[in-house]
C-alpha cells in the first residue's frame, strides 16, 4: 500500500509519554521532522503537553520520521527521547495493554505509566496487525520487533546511570496473545526488593523500503519494592519489668499510594487481630515514589492494660488485597511489673 | 480515649495532563476504593480510619516465597515469536548525534543539520562539537543570543530546493552581522544543498551547517 508522495500529514496527535518516576515540565518539546529521502531536518518546539500539531513539512515520496523529544522532571534537565513514528509505504500497528491493581494509580497520576508492586503480578496484552505472510514483501511487511527491557532503580528511585538491559527480543507476526499472571523481571539482589522500570516496545524492521524503524506500540511498567517495617526497643520474647521502653518504629519504602499505622493488643501474634493503634504512626502516602520515616513511640503507657503477653504491628494497606491490611512486622513481648515475694515474714524477739 | 492524631501527608506531586497516543495503550478502569478522595488528592481521616477496622489478611511475603512463585509463572511466548539472532534493544533516537551545536559559551541549543546559513568567521567559535551547559531550546536560545544568531524565514519549497532562495533573501543573509539560521514559521529547519550552475541533478554535498550556495 502506497501513500501518496508530499501528501500533508493529517493531524499528528503528540504522544508525550512520562518519563517513570519522572515529572514532565510542561515546557517546552521537540518534534523532529526528518524527511527519509533528503535528510531534511525540521525542528519544532512546542509548548503543550498534550494536543495535536499539524506537519508543516509535506512528506516526500520517501517518507518521514517524527521523533519527540522531552525535558526530565524539575531536577532532570536532559532531554529524554519518547518517540518515533515513521509515514511511508507501509506500517503495521501494534497495541500493548498492561493492566495491574494498582487501578487508582491512573487515577491520581494521569499519564504516568502503570505501577505495581514486586510481589503483585499484572497483566500484559499484545497485539499485532496489519501485516503479511508473504515471503516476497518487504521484510518490515513481514514481521515487527518486539523488545522487553529492564532498567533497575536505586536509592533515589530513579535509573541514576543504570543501564538498561534486555530480557527478551523477539520477531513477532500477526497475533493477539494475552499473559497473566506476569511478574516482574526486574533482577534485584532480593525478589522482594525489585525496583525500577520495564519497556515493552513493538517496532518496525528497517528495510530498503523505509532505513528507520518506528516505534509502533510501547508501554512501560514501574515496579515499586514490597515495604518493610522495623521495631527497636522491644524484642521477641522479652519481658518488660518496669518502665516501658521508647521505640523506634522505622518504615521503609512505603508503597506510594498507602495507609500504614502501628497497633498493638494483648495476646500473641494473630493474623486478623485487630488492636489500638498508637496515635502519631499513621501515614497517608499518595505520591509518585516509595516513602521513609523513623517514628519515636514515647510514653506509651496509655496502651497497656494488666499484665500479660502484648503484640505489637505494622501494618500498611495498599491497592493490593482488595485494599485490605498486610502486616509488615510484628514483635511479641510480655509485661510483668507484679513484685512477687517468695520466703517467710519472720519476727524475732529478743 | 480521644486523641488528636496528625496525620502527616506526603506531598502530592501530580503530573502534567498528557495524552498517550500510542496505538490502543490500555489502563485499567478505575476501580472503586473505599474511601472518597479530595479534590486535592487527600482522603478524610475518618475514611481511613474505617480501613484499619478491617483485619490483617496476610504477613509481607517472604523473598524465598515470591521467588518460587516467580519461577512458576514465567511469560512463555508462543509459536508467534521468533527469539532474534542476539537481543536487540529497542529504537531510540539522539538528537545530538544528529544535529548541529550552537553555544553563547554558558549555554548550547540543538538544530537541524545544514541549517545555518551564514556563519561570520568572528563567531565561527560558536559553532562547537560539544555541548557546552545547560540545553536552550532555539526559541528562547535565540531570543536570549539576538546578538548574534538570527534566524531568516524561508520557505519548504526553498529548504527542499525545489525553490531557490530569492536574491533578495541571499543579500540579507550575506550582510547580516551574525550566524544565521534558516527557518520556517520561526523553527530552524535544514536546507538541501543548492546545485551549482552547470551541475546535474542534486549537486554537491555541503558541510554540515555550510550556507547554501546562490544561484547563478
Amino acid at each position: 500500500m502506497k501513500h501518496n508522495a508530499q501528501r500533508i500529514l493529517p493531524p499528528l496527535l503528540i504522544l508525550a509519554a512520562a518519563m517513570p518516576g519522572t515529572i514532565l515540565r510542561a515546557e517546552d518539546n521537540i518534534i523532529r521532522q526528518t524527511q527519509l529521502e533528503s535528510g531534511i531536518q525540521y525542528d519544532l518546539v512546542t509548548s503543550n503537553n498534550t494536543g495535536s500539531a499539524y506537519s508543516f513539512m509535506p512528506i516526500e515520496e520517501g517518507g518521514a520520521s517524527y521523533e519527540l523529544y522531552a525535558y526530565g522532571s524539575a531536577w532532570d534537565t536532559n532531554l529524554y527521547f519518547l518517540d518515533r513514528k515513521v509515514i511511508g509505504h507501509y506500517l503495521p500497528r501494534a497495541r500493548i495493554t498492561i493492566n495491574t491493581q494498582d487501578m487508582w494509580h491512573d487515577w491520581f497520576h494521569p499519564g504516568l505509566p502503570p505501577r505495581t508492586r514486586a510481589d503483585k503480578p499484572y497483566t500484559l496484552a499484545i497485539k499485532v496487525w496489519g501485516l503479511t505472510d508473504d515471503d516476497d514483501a518487504p521484510l518490515a511487511a513481514q514481521k515487527v520487533l518486539y523488545t522487553h527491557v529492564g532498567q533497575n532503580y536505586d536509592e533515589t528511585y530513579t535509573p541514576n546511570g543504570n543501564a538498561e538491559y534486555v530480557v527478551n527480543s523477539f520477531h513477532m507476526f500477526n497475533q493477539e496473545p494475552n499473559y497473566t499472571p506476569v511478574y516482574t523481571a526486574l533482577v534485584p539482589m532480593a525478589p522482594t526488593k525489585a525496583m525500577g522500570i520495564e519497556k515493552f516496545t513493538i517496532s518496525s524492521l528497517a528495510d530498503e523500503t523505509i532505513p528507520e524503524t518506528s516505534i509502533l506500540a510501547e508501554e512501560m511498567l514501574t515496579v515499586w519494592p514490597v515495604s518493610e517495617a522495623f521495631i527497636d526497643g522491644v524484642e521477641t520474647g522479652m519481658t518488660i519489668r518496669d518502665s516501658l521502653p521508647n521505640l523506634i518504629i522505622r518504615y521503609s519504602d512505603l508503597y506510594p499510594l498507602s495507609w500504614t499505622y502501628v497497633q498493638i493488643y494483648k495476646g500473641a501474634p494473630q493474623l486478623g487481630k485487630s488492636g489500638a493503634i498508637f496515635n502519631t504512626t499513621p501515614r497517608w502516602h499518595n505520591t509518585i515514589v516509595p516513602q521513609s520515616e523513623v517514628l519515636s513511640i514515647e510514653n506509651w503507657e496509655s496502651m497497656i492494660g494488666t499484665d500479660g503477653q502484648y503484640t505489637i504491628e505494622v501494618v500498611t494497606i495498599t491497592p493490593f488485597n482488595n485494599w485490605q491490611p498486610e502486616r509488615l512486622s510484628h514483635v511479641s513481648f510480655n509485661i510483668d511489673r507484679n513484685v512477687n515475694v517468695n520466703g517467710q515474714v519472720v519476727t524475732s524477739e529478743k | 480515649m480521644k486523641s488528636d492524631f496528625r496525620i502527616a501527608l506526603a506531598q502530592v506531586a501530580f503530573a502534567a495532563a498528557v495524552l498517550l497516543a500510542v496505538q490502543g495503550t490500555g489502563r485499567a478502569q478505575q476501580g472503586v476504593a473505599p474511601f472518597k478522595v479530595k479534590p486535592d488528592g487527600s482522603v478524610a481521616f475518618s475514611d481511613l480510619m474505617e480501613l484499619t477496622k478491617q483485619p490483617t489478611v496476610a504477613d509481607r511475603i517472604t523473598d524465598e516465597e515470591l521467588g518460587a512463585i516467580k519461577a512458576r509463572h514465567k511469560i512463555q511466548y508462543g509459536a508467534g515469536f521468533t527469539p532474534t539472532e542476539q537481543l536487540e534493544l529497542p529504537p531510540r533516537g539522539d538528537l545530538y548525534t544528529n544535529s548541529v551545536l550552537l553555544s553563547d559559551g554558558k549555554n548550547h541549543t540543538l538544530l537541524p543539520m545544514n541549517s545555518l546559513m551564514r556563519v561570520p568567521d568572528n563567531f565561527k567559535s560558536r559553532v562547537v562539537d560539544k555541548p557546552v551547559g545547560k540545553l536552550v531550546l532555539w526559541p528562547e536560545f535565540s531570543k536570549q543570543n539576538r546578538a548574534w544568531v538570527r534566524g531568516q524565514e524561508i520557505t519548504f519549497d526553498n529548504a527542499t530546493g525545489k525553490t531557490p532562495l530569492s536574491e533578495a533573501t541571499l543579500l540579507l543573509v550575506e550582510k547580516t552581522p551574525a550566524i544565521v539560521v534558516s527557518v520556517v514559521n520561526g523553527f530552524p529547519i535544514g536546507v538541501k544543498p543548492q546545485p551549482e550552475a552547470g551541475e546535474a541533478g542534486a549537486g554537491a554535498e555541503a558541510p554540515s551547517g555550510a550556507a547554501p550556495k546562490r544561484p547563478r
